[in-house]
């Protein structure tokens, strides 16, 4: 029967592709249909954007490859990944990814990409285009466990920040440090049960989508619908922006601090200026956060109007289904199921 | 003497009245100062106003307009020590332009050059690194689907799955977008008759204050459409007279692997995807590898039918006589098979011939059956008299071009439906709707994406 589900759902796939909208609902069922969606991007310091994307209308579903784009002409070339979902690991395209939901650079080591995989930690040269599996077991995805290498275990990896020699991993209910000599992992933020209370460290519960960093600040989308702040310093947990809203109405509106509302899915990113402010992505829209005064200011907006157009006016612009965000000097690229697309 | 007197005065006013106007324009608020080439004439006072807007990421490429006086044909614009580019003069006090890129955050003048001078506006645009002013496509494909009504060639659609032929309209199941769509062939306008994009759910009620949740086979019985909602596992109609949607058999978001079979709304369906009618019964592949069936009266009771071998997914049906075929997907193999409504239970289940991989819908004329091939891109024809598969329409690779026949190109063909001499289309691929004469193969793209 299993067999007859996935064939079929291959042969349907590219119709089903945001029926759901809960995380935690996708991640009981076969048919992950948003986290298909889910691209992501991430800008190296040698020039280049690297984005995770699922092969539409192919045979299988999740983002399982990534392609490596020219920021400068935009050329693009898919250089990991053979399309099959799997966690194994090899060079370049015949490497495979299973479900792709986080990217991330070394500052200062455009050769290392990070990886979040399915529940892994995986670590590409590239270099050589060698895929490795780092942390985190594909096959067991029940809970967060502390532990060294493919010994600890990831309920998912949503978001990546490198705060130093550490790698912080955004699980489904924590924030996990890990070496990045010796990849043990350990407890940082947030207890072993989702949730949406501020606290510090381990004290705090979470919910985590997706993350960014900022100096000595993390920044953490979680799907309590809010954005929280937390200090690598003290550890603090803060909720900045957004409030509960119950129910899957939409609602997404500008305002200040937690008199904004958001509506993040787990295909939404976020990225900062590295100065002051915060762009994210939501299922229609683009919106700015300042980080100075909390105000959450809507700048591309396609609700209601499910399509791309390009336009030299925001106002008249549409993006379809923005997941993955960038900010660079080039511009903010926004990665969508179909490609990249900048504004500037 | 009196006419040195009067030529004297004359002067004397006229030094005034310079004096005047040059006191006039150096004072005069929110005006660049300019160098005066003509000071007969007022009119071609060369000045800048207003820019708007006055801000730009440091990429540029950002329009502006700028409002002032004595603009030419001959206007060169100059931001920073960079000349503006594609300037359009609108008329003398308003012109247009495309700013040019900067390497950092810096607040730039802007200064206008014509035959008469030139004029500047100090620290007139800011470029940051915070103003965005346009977005664009950078990489990738912009080739796909939207939710624009609009005519034909300008309406799109996003993923669409059955239509159904009625009169001179076509009905699209806009699986993606949540919609049911209305194509009128006649006046070519494309409408969005039930549903609201991009916002799924199981609301009945009228058009576009109902919701729908990924509709995609659909049939027609009398006055209404019946479908299925792959999303939300309902089996919906609505009345094509008043859009009014009703919800007949399964129970929201009940899609779990499990079916069962009870009335109408107790029922339950697992993942429906296609949908066809004989009259009295509904008939609905499931992903759960059954066929469905569904009363069309009393409380719309619902079961499964019942056949001497079990089956894969049956994605697609057509119906010649009391024969129901269906393609059954299993696996990596995809075949045409039949059973015989006028048989008793249990009903003998026929292999009528084994199809390409990842076939998908079906329709027929009454005499052939016609398969599309949803991952081969072509359409084939099943001669039923003669037990043959014919490739009628596609090259076999994925495309978008309208010709004849196996000169044409489509992209993910999807479901179709028969009507007096033509198939209707559907791509995946490519977010459109097509029309094949099957009298010489012509395919013609009829609505949407032309990419």
């Amino acid at each position: 029967m299993k067999i007859v589900r996935l064939f079929t759902l291959m042969l349907f796939s590219f119709l089903m592709l945001n029926s759901c909208l809960q995380f935690d609902t996708l991640l009981t069922t076969a048919r992950n249909y948003d986290e298909t969606n889910q691209t992501c991007l991430v800008s190296s310091d040698d020039g280049y954007l690297y984005r995770s994307y699922a092969i539409r209308g192919a045979t299988t579903l999740g983002a399982s490859k990534i392609e490596k784009v020219n920021i400068n002409t935009g050329v693009a070339t898919t250089i990991l990944g053979s399309g099959n979902l799997n966690v194994t690991d090899g060079i370049g395209l015949a490497a495979e990814f299973k479900q792709i939901t986080a990217l991330a650079f070394i500052p200062g080591s455009p050769q290392k990409l990070l990886v979040g995989d399915y529940c892994t930690l995986r670590e590409v040269n590239l270099s050589t285009l060698q895929v490795t599996t780092k942390a985190g077991a594909s096959g067991n995805c029940a809970s967060d466990t502390n532990g060294t290498g493919t010994a600890a275990r990831f309920t998912s990896v949503r978001g990546l920040v490198v705060s130093g020699t550490t790698l912080l991993v955004a699980t489904s209910n924590q924030i996990k440090q890990v070496s990045l000599s010796t990849y043990t992992v350990s407890s940082y933020i947030g207890s072993s049960t989702a949730g949406d209370t501020d606290g510090v460290g381990t004290g705090a519960s979470i919910t985590p989508l997706n993350m960014t960093k900022l100096g000595n600040i993390i920044y953490l989308m979680d799907s309590a619908k809010k954005i929280k702040k937390i200090s690598l310093n003290d550890l603090s947990v803060t909720t900045i922006v957004g409030q509960t809203i119950s129910g899957t109405t939409y609602n997404s509106q500008d305002g200040v601090g937690t008199n904004a509302t958001l509506l993040f899915s787990n295909m939404n990113a976020l990225s900062s200026d590295n100065n002051n402010y915060l762009y994210f992505t939501e299922s229609q829209k683009i919106r700015r956060l300042n980080l100075t005064t909390y105000q959450v200011t809507t700048i591309l907006n396609s609700y209601g109007q499910d399509e791309d157009i390009d336009s030299t006016d925001l106002g008249l612009a549409r993006i379809f289904r923005p997941s993955g965000l960038v900010f660079t000097n080039q511009g903010l690229f926004v990665s969508t199921l179909y490609g990249i697309r900048r504004l500037k | 003497m009196s006419l040195n007197r009067s030529y004297l005065q004359f002067n004397v006013i006229k030094l005034f009245v310079v004096f005047l106007f040059l006191f006039i324009s150096s004072c005069t608020p929110f005006r660049s100062t300019s160098s005066i080439t003509e000071l007969g004439s007022v009119i071609d006072q060369l000045s800048i106003s207003s820019i708007s807007p006055s801000s730009s990421f440091i990429l540029g490429g950002t329009t502006i307009t700028i409002k002032g006086s004595g603009f030419k044909a001959d206007t060169i614009v100059t931001v920073g020590s960079t000349s503006c580019s594609s300037i359009s003069i609108i008329n003398s006090s308003e012109l247009t332009c495309v700013l040019p890129s900067v390497s950092a955050p810096v607040a730039v003048d802007v200064s206008i050059t014509t035959t008469s001078g030139i004029t500047t506006l100090n620290s007139a645009v800011h470029y940051t690194l915070d103003s965005f002013n346009s977005i664009e496509l950078f990489s990738g494909d912009l080739s796909y689907g939207g939710s624009t009504d609009g005519t034909s060639i300008t309406a799109k659609l996003n993923r669409p799955s059955k239509p159904i032929v009625y009169g001179s309209d076509i009905y699209i199941a806009d699986t993606d977008n949540h919609l049911i769509r209305k194509f009128d062939t006649l006046t070519g306008v494309v409408t969005t008759v039930i549903g609201r994009v991009a916002v799924s759910g199981t609301t009945d009620g009228i058009g576009t204050n109902a919701r729908l949740n990924l509709p995609m086979g659909m049939t027609l019985v009398g006055p209404d459409i019946y479908f299925v909602e792959n999303g939300s596992c309902l089996i919906r109609k609505f009345n094509i007279a008043t859009y009014l949607v009703t919800t007949i058999a399964g129970t929201p978001y009940n899609c779990a692997g499990s079916i069962s079979d009870a009335n109408g709304l107790s029922a339950t369906f697992n993942n429906p995807v296609s949908i066809i009618s004989d009259g009295t019964y509904l008939y609905i592949g499931s992903e759960s590898g059954e066929i469905r069936r569904v009363s069309l009266s009393g409380t719309n009771t619902a079961d499964s039918l019942t056949l001497d071998t079990s089956i894969s997914a049956p994605i697609d049906f057509a119906l010649i006589g009391q024969n129901l075929y269906f393609v059954e997907a299993n696996g990596a193999t995809s075949t045409l098979r039949k059973v015989n409504l006028a048989q008793t239970p249990p009903l003998t289940l026929n292999t009528v011939i084994s199809l390409p991989t990842r076939s998908g819908g079906l329709t027929t004329d009454g005499t052939d059956i016609y398969v599309s091939g949803l991952g081969t891109h072509v359409i084939k024809k099943y001669s039923v008299a003669m037990s043959t598969l014919t490739t009628i329409v596609g090259t076999g690779t994925a495309g978008n071009t309208d010709a004849t026949g196996t000169s044409a190109s489509v992209h993910s063909p999807g479901f179709m439906d028969y009507s007096s001499g033509y198939i209707y289309l559907t791509s995946f691929g490519s977010h459109n709707l097509k029309k094949i004469n099957l009298a010489n193969m012509s395919v013609s793209t009829i609505m949407g994406s032309r990419k």
